[in-house]
Order: C-alpha cells, then sequence, then structure tokens
C-alpha cells in the first residue's frame, strides 16, 4: 500500500531542508537587486496567494478537513484591515485586529461544526455557504447606510484607498513594491517553516494521528474535536494574514475575495500541487497563477474555462496531484533503471 | 397582504423545486454531488432561446431544452462522473470543475451578455393582487415535475429498478440490469429536470453565461438540507426555505431573504446533520 | 469475594428502532479479573462492548467505572479514566510507522522523552521492535492486530477491553495472543469478547454468557460450555 501522504509521522526535517530553506531565504532577500520591479509586483501577489494555498493545504492535508471556506478568513482579513486602517490610521495595530477578527469568527463556525459531529462532507458544505453568505451580504451594501466608522462598505464596487503599512524604518511613507515583495516572501517563508515544524511536535503529530484514524484517536483518550478546531482556527489565522497583506498589495478590497471563483481557485492551486506536501500548494499556485497571468486578459471566459479543464483534468488523472504524481514518476524512473543496472 | 405573502411563498418554494429537483435525483439515487448543475440549467436557458429564436412556440422550446441537456447530461455521465462513483468529494470537485469549464466556454462563444425571449404574458388579477400570470406557468411545471417523478418512481418498471438501486447498489444486476445503464439514465433524468428548470425561467431572468451560478447555491443548500430521499427531501426544505425567503423577501428584501435562507440551513443541518430525510428509511 | 466492582452497569439497555439489542443487563467486573463475553451472533455482546466504551450512547439504565457515573459519557472521556479499547476490526492509523501509532497512543498519557520510551518498551514487549519503521498499512494482519494491542497497552490502562482480539489471526498466533493476554491480565482488570472457543479456553477463568442482549449465565468456562441451555442457545456450535 502506498502512503497517501508523503510524511508518515514527525521526522523533522533533514539537514539539506534546511540548507535549501536558508537558501530560499538569502534569495529572496536579495531579489530585489537584480529583478524587476514589475516582476517583483507579480511575484509578490504570488506569495500572498500561496499563503492562502499554505493555510487549504495544511488544513486538508494535514488535518484532514476539506473547507472551502478559506475565502471567509481571507475576505475578512482584508475587510477588518481596510476598515480598521481606515478608520484609526493605526496601520501596524489595525494588522492585528485584521488577523483577530477572522480568528475569533473561525473560532465560531468551528466550534458549530466540529463540536455539532457535523459530518466531513456536510462541513464542507457548510463552508462553502457561509462564504457564500459573506460575498451575498457584502456585495448588497452599496448604499450610504452601510458604513462602520467613517468607512462605507461599498457593496460590490469594494473599498479602495487602503491605507499602507507604516514601516518604521520607513517612518510615514506607503509601502514600497521591494518592501511589500520582502513582506510576501518573508510571511510565506516563516509561515511554511512554522507548519512545517509543527508537525514534528506534539500538537502536529497528534493532528496527523486524527487525520488518519479519527476514531482511533478518540478512543485513545484523545478529544479529537478540540484538536480539529484548533487546526481550523490555525488555518483560518493564516488565511487572513493572506486577507490582510492582499489588501496591503493592491490597496484595495472587495466582495469578490469571499466568491465561488476565488474559493475554487484556492482548490485548485491545493489539488495541482498536491495536498500530501506543504510545499505543494506553494508550487501548484506558482503554476497556476502562471498560466492563469499567460492566458492574459483575454477575457475571462478563457481564464474560466482552463481553470474548469485543469480540475477536472487533476481530479480524474492526477487526483494527488503534481507533486507526488512526479514523485511517483521519479520512483518508477529510478526502479526501471536501477533493475536494468542491476542485470 | 395575507394574500400577497401566500402568493410569494408558493412562488418562492415553486422555484425552488423547479431548480433543485434533478440535482436532487442525482444526489439522493446516485450520491453524486453535481455542482454542474447550475450550468445544466443555463444550458437549459440557451437551449430555449435559440428554439424560440428559431421560431418554435414556447412549450415545444422547453421540450427541446429537456432534451438536449437530458442527452448532454448522459454525454457527462459516461465521459467523467463514471469514473468517480464512490469518491464523492472528486465527484463534488470534477463537476465544480465541469462548471467552471462551462461557464468558460459559453461566456467564450456567446458572449457575457444575457438573451432574452420576446414573449410576454399578460397579468392577471386575483383576490385583490396583480401578478404575471406566467408566475402561475411556472408553479404549475414545478408541480408537474414533482407529481411526473413520483409517477415514474412509483408506478413504472424503470422507477422500481432505480428506487431499488437507491436502497442497494447492486440490485440492479440482481435483477439482470446493467448498473452503469441505471446511472447513465438517471443522472441523464436529473440533467433533463435542469435543462427544463433554465429553460422555463428564460422568460423571467433571461439566459446568461452566470445564470447557473445564481441558482446553484440555492439548489445545492434545498439538495443538501433535504437530504437523502429526493422527493420528500426536496418538497420539504423547499417548504422551508421557500417559506422563510418569501416571508423575509417581502418584509425586508430580497438579499435579506437569501442571508435568512442560508442561515437557516446551516441551523438546519447543525440540528439534522444528514438533511430533513436523512434518517429516514423508506420513501422517495 | 465482591469488593467495590471496577466496572458496572444497571439495566443498560439499546434500542435501534424496534430492536432491543441490549436489553437490561447487569454487570459487575471486580478488579483483577479476565472476564470473557460470549454468546451467538447477534446476542448483543458487541453492542454491550460499545456501550461500556462510549462508542454508542444506551437508551437507559446505568453504566459506572472506577466509581465514575458515566452514562452518556464520549468514548475519548472513558479512555482518559485508564480504559484501554480494542474493537473487532483492527483500528490503527495505516498510513503511519508502528513507531508512530505506539507515539501517539503514548502521547495520550506520557509527557516529553517518557512518551517514546514508553513506545520503545511496549515495542519491544510485543516483539514489534523489528518492524518499528514499517508502515502499519502493510503489515499482515495478526501484526497489525498486535500494534493495536501495543497501543491499547502503552497508557498502561486499568482496564483493558477487546473485541475479538484473535480474529483472523492462524493458530500459532492464536497462542502467542493468548499468553500475552494472560501476561497483560497480571496487572490489568479485562474483558474480552469472543466467538473463538478454542481461545476462550485458552485464556478464561469466568466467563458471561450473552443471548438476545440479556446476560443468561456466568460462571467459570467448565460449567458454563457443560450447561445444556448454554449448548442449547449455540445449537452445538461450540467448540467445546
Amino acid at each position: 500500500m502506498e502512503p497517501e501522504f508523503s510524511f508518515t509521522g514527525g521526522q523533522a526535517p533533514r539537514w539539506w531542508w534546511w540548507a535549501l530553506i536558508v537558501t530560499a531565504a538569502i534569495v529572496l532577500a536579495a531579489a530585489p537587486y537584480f529583478v524587476d520591479i514589475a516582476l517583483q509586483f507579480d511575484l509578490s501577489i504570488i506569495f500572498i496567494f500561496a499563503l492562502l494555498a499554505l493555510s487549504m493545504g495544511f488544513l486538508w492535508g494535514y488535518a484532514g478537513i476539506l473547507s472551502f471556506g478559506q475565502t471567509i478568513f481571507f475576505g475578512l482579513g482584508g475587510y477588518s484591515y481596510a476598515i480598521l486602517a481606515l478608520n484609526t490610521g493605526m496601520s501596524s495595530l489595525s494588522m492585528l485586529g485584521a488577523i483577530l477578527i477572522p480568528v475569533a469568527v473561525s473560532a465560531l463556525l468551528g466550534y458549530f461544526m466540529i463540536y455539532g459531529r457535523i459530518s466531513d462532507i456536510y462541513l464542507s458544505v457548510i463552508t462553502l455557504v457561509v462564504t457564500l453568505i459573506f460575498e451575498k451580504s457584502i456585495r448588497s451594501t452599496s448604499g450610504p447606510e452601510f458604513v462602520i466608522g467613517s468607512v462605507r462598505l461599498n457593496g460590490q464596487n469594494g473599498i479602495p484607498g487602503v491605507p499602507s503599512l507604516n514601516l518604521p524604518w520607513e517612518d510615514g511613507a506607503p509601502l514600497s513594491i521591494e518592501s511589500m515583495f520582502h513582506i510576501a516572501a518573508g510571511c510565506m517563508l516563516v509561515v511554511y517553516v512554522g507548519l512545517r515544524l509543527l508537525l514534528t511536535m506534539r500538537f502536529g503529530r497528534i493532528i496527523v494521528g486524527i487525520r488518519e484514524n479519527d476514531r482511533r484517536m478518540e478512543l485513545l483518550g484523545y478529544d479529537t474535536r478540540r484538536y480539529k478546531l484548533a487546526a481550523f482556527v490555525l488555518a483560518a489565522g493564516v488565511a487572513a494574514l493572506s486577507g490582510v497583506l492582499y489588501a496591503l498589495w493592491g490597496s484595495f478590497v472587495a466582495p469578490e475575495m469571499f466568491n465561488l471563483n476565488q474559493a475554487a481557485q484556492v482548490v485548485i492551486w491545493v489539488i495541482v500541487g498536491g495536498r500530501s506536501t506543504l510545499i505543494g500548494p506553494i508550487v501548484g499556485t506558482g503554476l497556476v497563477q502562471y498560466l492563469s497571468n499567460w492566458l492574459g486578459t483575454v477575457s475571462v471566459g478563457q481564464v474560466t474555462l482552463v481553470l474548469g479543464a485543469v480540475l477536472m483534468l487533476f481530479v480524474l488523472v492526477f487526483p494527488r496531484g503534481l507533486l507526488p504524481t512526479l514523485g511517483d514518476l521519479l520512483g518508477l524512473l529510478r526502479r526501471r533503471l536501477g533493475g536494468k543496472g542491476g542485470q | 397582504m395575507i394574500a400577497t405573502t401566500l402568493y410569494l411563498i408558493v412562488y418562492s418554494i415553486a422555484l425552488l423545486v423547479l431548480v433543485s429537483l434533478g440535482l436532487a435525483v442525482i444526489f439522493g439515487i446516485m450520491k453524486v454531488i453535481n455542482l454542474a448543475h447550475g450550468e445544466f440549467i443555463m444550458l437549459g436557458a440557451y437551449s430555449c432561446v435559440f428554439c424560440v429564436n428559431a421560431g418554435a412556440p414556447l412549450w415545444l422550446a422547453f421540450a427541446c431544452a429537456t432534451i438536449a441537456v437530458g442527452l448532454f447530461g448522459v454525454v457527462v455521465e459516461r465521459l467523467v462522473i463514471r469514473f468517480l462513483y464512490g469518491r464523492i468529494v472528486d465527484t463534488l470537485l470534477a463537476s465544480w470543475g465541469l462548471s467552471l469549464f462551462l461557464v468558460g466556454l459559453v461566456t467564450t462563444v456567446f458572449g457575457p451578455r444575457s438573451w432574452s425571449v420576446p414573449v410576454s404574458f399578460g397579468n392577471v388579477t386575483f383576490a385583490g393582487i396583480n401578478f404575471s400570470s406566467y408566475n402561475f406557468v411556472l408553479i404549475s411545471i414545478a408541480f408537474a415535475m414533482v407529481a411526473i417523478t413520483w409517477a415514474i418512481a412509483r408506478f413504472t418498471t424503470v422507477g422500481l429498478i432505480v428506487r431499488g438501486t437507491m436502497q442497494e447498489a447492486t440490485i440492479a444486476s440482481a435483477l439482470g440490469v446493467n448498473p452503469g445503464l441505471v446511472y447513465m439514465g438517471t443522472f441523464g433524468y436529473g440533467a433533463a429536470l435542469a435543462g427544463l428548470a433554465g429553460a422555463v425561467l428564460v422568460p423571467i431572468t433571461g439566459a446568461s453565461p452566470t445564470l447557473g451560478l445564481f441558482f446553484v447555491a440555492k439548489a445545492f443548500i434545498t439538495v443538501i438540507v433535504g437530504g437523502h430521499l429526493p422527493l420528500i427531501g426536496t418538497v420539504a426544505a423547499s417548504g422551508l426555505f421557500g417559506t422563510i425567503d418569501g416571508f423575509v423577501s417581502y418584509a425586508w428584501s430580497s438579499v435579506a431573504g437569501e442571508v435568512g435562507v442560508l442561515i437557516v440551513a446551516v441551523v438546519v443541518l447543525r440540528l439534522l446533520p444528514l438533511g430533513i430525510t436523512g434518517r429516514m428509511r423508506s420513501g422517495l | 469475594m465482591t469488593g467495590q466492582p471496577i466496572l458496572a452497569t444497571r439495566a443498560l439497555e439499546k434500542h435501534f428502532g424496534g430492536v432491543r439489542a441490549v436489553a437490561g443487563v447487569d454487570f459487575q467486573l471486580q478488579p483483577g479479573e479476565l472476564r470473557c463475553l460470549i454468546g451467538p451472533n447477534g446476542a448483543g455482546k458487541s453492542t454491550f462492548f460499545k456501550l461500556i466504551t462510549g462508542q454508542i450512547k444506551p437508551t437507559g439504565g446505568e453504566l459506572s467505572i472506577a466509581g465514575h457515573d458515566l452514562l452518556n459519557a464520549d468514548a475519548h472521556a472513558i479512555a482518559r479514566l485508564g480504559v484501554g479499547i480494542k474493537n473487532q476490526v483492527p483500528d490503527v492509523m495505516n498510513g503511519l510507522t508502528v513507531r508512530e501509532n505506539l507515539w501517539l497512543a503514548a502521547a495520550a498519557r506520557w509527557r516529553g522523552a517518557e512518551v517514546a520510551k514508553k513506545a520503545d518498551c511496549v515495542a519491544e514487549r510485543l516483539g514489534l521492535t523489528a518492524i518499528l519503521d514499517s508502515l502499519v498499512g502493510r503489515l499482515a494482519h495478526g501484526q497489525r492486530q498486535w500494534v493495536e494491542i501495543g497501543m491499547v497497552i502503552v497508557c498502561e490502562p486499568k482496564i483493558v477491553l477487546l473485541d475479538e482480539p484473535a480474529a483472523g489471526m492462524s493458530d500459532e498466533e492464536t497462542a502467542l495472543t493468548a499468553q500475552l493476554i494472560r501476561e497483560i491480565n497480571r496487572d490489568t482488570t479485562m474483558i474480552i469478547v469472543e466467538h473463538d472457543m478454542q481461545f476462550v479456553k485458552q485464556i478464561a477463568r469466568t466467563v458471561t454468557v450473552f443471548h438476545q442482549g440479556r446476560i443468561l449465565m456466568e460462571g467459570s468456562f467448565e460449567c458454563v460450555t457443560a450447561d445444556p441451555t448454554v449448548r442449547g442457545v449455540y445449537l452445538g456450535r461450540s467448540g467445546g
């Protein structure tokens, strides 16, 4: 029986993983010196989306919870930051608040679903429904009476002019593209490393155990609901961070952050990259977004068409995603070559 | 005012039944969640527009749309769904992919704007309220859908085999029928119902690539909350949501109605995790 | 002879629609006992097992373990009290290694470096050291059963409940399992639900016979198997 997941229990990363991480950190830190501004801008949004994909990849691949609702916290993170920052003018505190609010919502929603022992597929459905609730509700707030503090929600037009982050050393100036690039890359790297290390710790190992066999873990004495809720909230926090960064990147938030298309994209990123690794969702995001950009701004129709075809293709042909499938192919090649060499 | 509210409620219920029954049949019998259901509705709408613009009377356009989308459903089942039986999450994802694909395809080929049919219906006054007589057509067709499906299930051999397969997947082969045929036919039938729904909706909403997206959420929720019995579940859930939607829409706004429905759906699923008919052993 | 029972039920019952799977059971287990539950198919032993392990909730009656009143308690709460549970079908983490399975089991009770130590200890005791790094899903059925038994005892529970631990095992494996159970019984109270009479003969002291959701008879293995009513209930299908 091939393991569905490459992670088989509590192993700490090897030395070469650490070497790769350090290399990546150095490359990303130095990137603005040899990468032009436009590319930095494009890469930043890919890192931000990769963060969102990571949140779902972790929740689905390692906690075994298929939630279509990461966009709930993505959107809430963006909107919370926009509203807090525009009202208070304090960008750093707004960032904090903009992560805490979605986390609180996730705790509520998660408690409701997980402690209600709602079965897997219905949980997925509810998360999809809730993201639609948010999209529809916010989309309908066009009128001037929909105001929080001094900020109009603006319905389907979204909130423009979201204030930038004031870095202590850039002192009052809006975030430069290089700084945005560093922040996006840095967050993605830190969260990736953090999640990877979490999996070697007690909590991470228990969560994987629960994913493998919930009932067995219960019979061992673990209250699996608590652990699943914690994983759900953690994933929501990461998605919220992604939402905040999105708002900073584009200076703009809109109800599209909650919609079906955005939710579908997250699913596609994770499926293409594969959910049996943490690096998979990151790679998947990069590939799919590159493909979408390459199709250009021809028309919305064509991008949707290709995304749909990609999703169908992967579910039917590469259900485990690209990386695991590539891994399988490499393994197959090695065996074939090894066999021939052994003769 | 009571009459208006009552009418709005009946209309809301009928609308939900119309767009949900196809999905419910497929879900109840095959345990497949077909997220491309909205696009089947959309294709039915476009079929209707083409037929009417080619000169056919409306009722014929309805029939054509039903058959066309039904056949398309059979094709989809053979090409995609067939490989994913038992993998409920994968059918959901693959059908989602199909949905995106179809929306993209139609947008590319026909453009994003809405197409309509030049059909007009008179107004009718009843009990002091003035409303379009087409709404009666919609309500009647929704009712007819339920009645015909029930009749087929209850009184025909085909219905018997399908009902048996719903309870126990191996019954079809035990009766000498290829189970693949049963699934193919069921999926086609569900698609046909969706096609009819789309056609019926055209005079009201027009045909556009995103028509399906508007209705799929409602249909989806109705079916999931309805539970695994397609007829009873759909009627019960539609009754519940139609009432809430009709009432709240009238009292506040249509968006409030939609949000109200979604919230109630979440609450009901919390209380009845398998839907309204989830624990019912027998019935349709 | 009887002190405070470590596990007791009174009038415990479970209805499924019209069927009374467990129809009012008064059961007492003394500390240190090794009790076997036997009975024909559908007699209610597995349902009773699921009731006392919190996996299904009773429709009536009382349950107490180690003095705690536990009606409607969740399975994990019961397990926390020091109850080790193993269901009939091997229920382990197939995608993880034997080492990780044991680690997870031990981590429910111990912390820090203790966890790995306890896990290794149990692995040694059960002869699993050689396969520690194998994926459980790849092991033979008998080995998987043993991994699960290892997971159950690594927490050093007060009571161990096993549902058909020898199911699907060869004669040799069955004999080893019987020996293991006798060892475990030296410091742990046990309830075993079993079908295989040869196996029961190897381990049993006191036997409780279930029939149609009730306790038909309780006594030593010899008494019970000689009893004509019990034989009748089994329709002569007992291995004797």
